[in-house]
């Protein structure tokens, strides 16, 4: 696997409460969560899921998706907890989109809207779901996919780590194949470029990781940087 | 499995010997009513299709052969997984045996020897059948003295497999022909050559190339010129020799070109060998062109009173002229002498003149220094430079001076030259393409090269075959410097199919190994030992942990238990615990037992709502039974007296 990683606060964030994790041993590992909530509580809570998922070790007599999704729970109550230990960070959440790739297999855990996206023979699918409102009113047919992305509630989440006990974690596995692209990414990438934008990116730049990862990254500022952009490219070989 | 009879018709007697590749054992022909030989091919060659077929196919052709000095082949045979031949039984030992008891053999043993592998050799060759594998211990003689070659052609069924017969290869590295150990195609020459180490092993006691891996040995085969074996015993006859040269040349074409042709060679000389008795040095014999020739020991001290007797030629080697010429020529030579005695005295005066009458200066530094720097600032000291060697060296750069001597301070005459070695820079190598080679022979050309090996990495590919070399790094035509390493990947072959290995800790010996069975796996070994949770008979540990996932018909060794370990001879309980997961969360649940056998913890697993899980346990004497779900106690329960 060849990666690269894209980290950058935008142009009008002051802090970047984005955060990411990569390991390839012992096997391989990455994982975006973008943190939210006032004075630097989303840092804190992107952190703290982070590193609970750090301490992450697979057992292999054990189904994946319990291990990955008991994880997730844990870094979950660990934000809960510290949340309602300090005033200051109330209310702070993350959301969390993590892969782990076990014998061809990637194995994915995820909440909030930070996504994951395959591109394989020039065609780029999304492999997580949006745990947003306007997702909802697209999956209630309230309103079409295409508005979605330009719809104005459609930063408000439904799910996210840190917030409630009860979490309704999306897992799923993937078989990858040699030439895969992964795009883990927090939505200040998915935000400033439509799902065509970044396909057009990708397949103009012919399985090059350094240049995907670059000219994603510079398109996302110039079309406003709003938000803290972080992804990792990873080519499956 | 002696006593055993294979396919009602072969009972096995006993055990004869074992080599890398197969078992033989004596057995009893039920049917004919006779002793043969039977070779079992080892079990682990049993599933490698490839292999099978090709050593059907080669026994087939041998059993075809019928010659006094080819071992017959009666029947090939399978029952199960054992594959076997069915051979004619030789009393009597193999050669190498004979070698390791005697040290050498006498030339007219050793020749007669030789001259019936040839015999066997011109059958076989003349069926398109190529031994592949000559070596001692492939040679039998039986208490007559006849000659029985065996083991013909399996090598060349084995070719392909070469990863489980490193120690056949290890055997047979000292009778390799330079085109077999390159790896390259295998004529009828390659065992002429491999008779050719036989004969001066026989001759000399020794093999002509040892070393301390195949690989070495087999590079040695490829470069290196042997020893002459007059050398390693006096006694050996020239033309005895030149038998043996003459096999072992590197290139196939020098060799003898038939075994007929070697065979004749060999003739030839056991016959002068018989007209010659040991007592006088020359004795004179018609050789076949009528020539009359002289069969004579290569003894040096011998040749020299030979010299004056200017009737006999030396057998083979230098006619009889050169003898007369260097006669002559003495005193030619003796005036030449004179010559250079008078001028090296006129140079030495000059010099010793010349030498004495110059001042004495200190020897300033210039290694590291470039070499034209270098000669400069030695100039300014009145002296000279000279370069006496230009050598690769991987740190120093290209131009600059390694070593010099005399070494800086040392106070020398300003006559005297200071000598350098100076670098080539890093020794830079075009690597070779290894691609598509076998693993063996990319090392010898790497070895021929002096480049390193790096790091072997072996993966599965389906298109690749096994041993095969997939891909190199740095890549072909790429140059890299002589302390640069090259990193191989190499193919396993074929990925094997993978299955899951089931759980069969708890279940008795006989549904074990249905299960097994039915997941296409197979039990190894069993062993047998007292256990604190498992009543007799019960499989207490398995190899590889249930669902991990393992290639399809590997082995797994069982540990079953042959009882519960029970000191106080208390009462022994078994009891079914069955609990129901409840609660929103994935969460671990562990199951403690605590009783005589202390505390145990015997099941710890990730579980949803809505499992169930059930177990079944044996305990000894008072028992605890403890519940944890996620470190939490959460179910007690106790069995008391």
């Amino acid at each position: 696997m060849q990666f690269r990683i894209f980290y950058d606060k935008g142009k009008i964030r002051e802090n970047n409460e984005d955060n990411y994790l990569i390991k390839e041993k012992p096997y391989p590992l990455l994982v975006v969560a973008d943190g939210m909530g006032g004075h630097q509580a989303g840092e804190v809570a992107s952190k703290i899921a982070i590193d609970e998922i750090n301490k992450f070790s697979l057992n292999f007599e054990e189904d994946i998706f319990m291990q990955i999704e008991k994880a997730i729970r844990k870094a979950n109550k660990n934000i809960f907890e510290r949340a309602n230990n300090n005033s200051s960070y109330r209310g702070m959440g993350t959301t969390l989109s993590m892969g782990i790739i076990i014998n061809n297999y990637l194995y994915i855990g995820h909440v909030g809207d930070s996504r994951i996206y395959l591109f394989r023979e020039n065609n780029l699918s999304l492999e997580t779901k949006d745990h947003t409102l306007v997702q909802k009113y697209v999956d209630d047919k309230k309103i079409k996919q295409e508005e979605a992305f330009y719809h104005p509630q459609k930063h408000i989440l439904t799910q996210a780590l840190g917030v409630e006990s009860n979490l309704n974690i999306q897992i799923k596995k993937i078989l990858l194949q040699e030439n895969d692209i992964l795009i883990f990414c927090t939505d200040g990438l998915s935000d400033m470029l439509k799902k065509e934008d970044i396909k057009k990116i990708l397949l103009n730049n012919n399985l090059n990781i350094d240049d995907i990862s670059n000219v994603l990254g510079k398109e996302a500022l110039n079309k406003g940087g709003i938000d803290n952009i972080t992804f990792i490219a990873a080519l499956i070989n | 499995m002696v006593g055993k009879i294979l396919n009602n018709r072969y009972k096995i007697i006993k055990e004869h010997g074992k080599g890398g590749m197969a078992i033989v054992y004596e057995a009893h022909d039920l049917l004919l009513d006779r002793k043969v030989a039977l070779k079992m091919l080892r079990p682990e060659y049993a599933s490698d299709k490839d292999f099978i077929k090709k050593f059907k196919h080669e026994a087939k052709a041998v059993a075809r052969l019928s010659h006094p000095n080819v071992v017959s082949i009666f029947d090939i045979g399978r029952e199960g997984n054992y594959h076997y031949l069915v051979m004619e039984n030789i009393a009597g030992k193999d050669l190498k045996s004979l070698i390791n008891e005697r040290k050498k053999l006498s030339i007219a043993e050793s020749l007669d020897i030789a001259n019936q592998i040839c015999s066997a050799l011109i059958v076989a060759h003349k069926n398109n059948i190529i031994h592949c594998d000559i070596k001692p211990h492939n040679i039998l003689i039986n208490p007559d003295k006849q000659v029985k070659v065996t083991d013909f052609g399996i090598a060349r069924a084995i070719t392909s497999t070469t990863m489980t017969i490193t120690d056949t290869i290890i055997g047979s590295a000292h009778y390799f022909s330079p085109e077999q150990a390159r790896g390259g195609e295998i004529k009828t020459h390659s065992d002429l050559y491999s008779v050719g180490v036989v004969l001066y092993e026989m001759l000399t006691g020794e093999v002509p190339f040892k070393g301390d891996s195949p690989i070495s040995v087999a590079l040695k085969h490829i470069q290196k010129k042997p020893r002459k074996p007059s050398l390693l015993n006096s006694n050996i006859p020239e033309e005895v020799e030149n038998i043996v040269m003459k096999a072992l040349a590197k290139d196939p074409e020098a060799r003898f070109q038939s075994a007929k042709e070697m065979r004749e060679s060999i003739v030839a000389a056991l016959k002068n060998l018989n007209s010659y008795n040991g007592d006088s040095d020359t004795t004179l014999i018609m050789s076949r062109n009528e020539d009359i020739k002289v069969l004579r020991k290569t003894d040096i001290q011998k040749k020299k009173s030979k010299i004056n007797d200017k009737k006999i030629r030396k057998y083979l080697t230098e006619p009889d002229e050169k003898i007369t010429k260097e006669s002559k020529k003495w005193p030619i030579w003796l005036l030449i002498f004179l010559i250079f005695i008078g001028l090296s005295i006129a140079i030495f005066s000059v010099l010793y003149l010349k030498y004495m009458d110059v001042p004495v200066v200190e020897v300033p530094k210039i290694v590291g220094m470039d070499y034209k720097e270098g000669r400069e600032v030695i100039s300014q000291v009145g002296l000279d430079i000279e370069i006496q060697n230009e050598v690769f060296h991987s740190d120093i750069e290209k131009g600059k001076i390694i070593s010099q001597f005399p070494v800086e301070g040392e106070r020398v005459r300003q006559t005297r030259s200071i000598i350098v070695t100076v670098s080539k820079g890093a020794r830079i190598i075009k690597l070779p393409d290894l691609r598509d080679k076998a693993l063996r022979q990319a090392k010898i050309i790497l070895e021929n090269q002096k480049i390193n090996i790096g790091e072997i990495k072996y993966v599965y590919d389906n298109d690749i075959s096994e041993n095969i070399i997939i891909s190199q790094e740095p890549k072909p035509d790429s140059e890299i410097k002589s302390d640069e390493n090259v990193n191989l990947v190499v193919s396993k072959g074929e990925a094997p199919n993978m299955v899951e290995v089931p759980n069969l800790i708890g279940l008795d010996r006989k549904e074990a190994s249905d299960i097994l069975k039915s997941s296409n796996l197979v039990i190894a070994n069993i062993s047998l030992e007292k256990t604190k949770r498992f009543k007799i008979g019960q499989v207490a540990k398995q190899e590889y942990k249930a669902g991990e996932n393992i290639p399809e018909n590997s082995k797994i060794d069982l540990t079953v238990s042959s009882g519960l370990i029970n000191n106080k001879n208390n009462v022994i309980y078994t009891r079914r615990i069955s609990y129901p997961i409840q609660g929103n969360d994935v969460q671990e649940i562990s199951i403690v037992v605590i009783d005589d056998n202390g505390r145990d913890l015997i099941y710890k697993k990730l579980h949803r709502p809505g499992d169930k899980i059930v177990q079944i346990i044996n305990s000894v004497g008072e028992t605890r039974y403890e519940i944890y779900k996620d470190d939490l106690l959460v179910f007690e329960h106790e069995i008391k007296e």
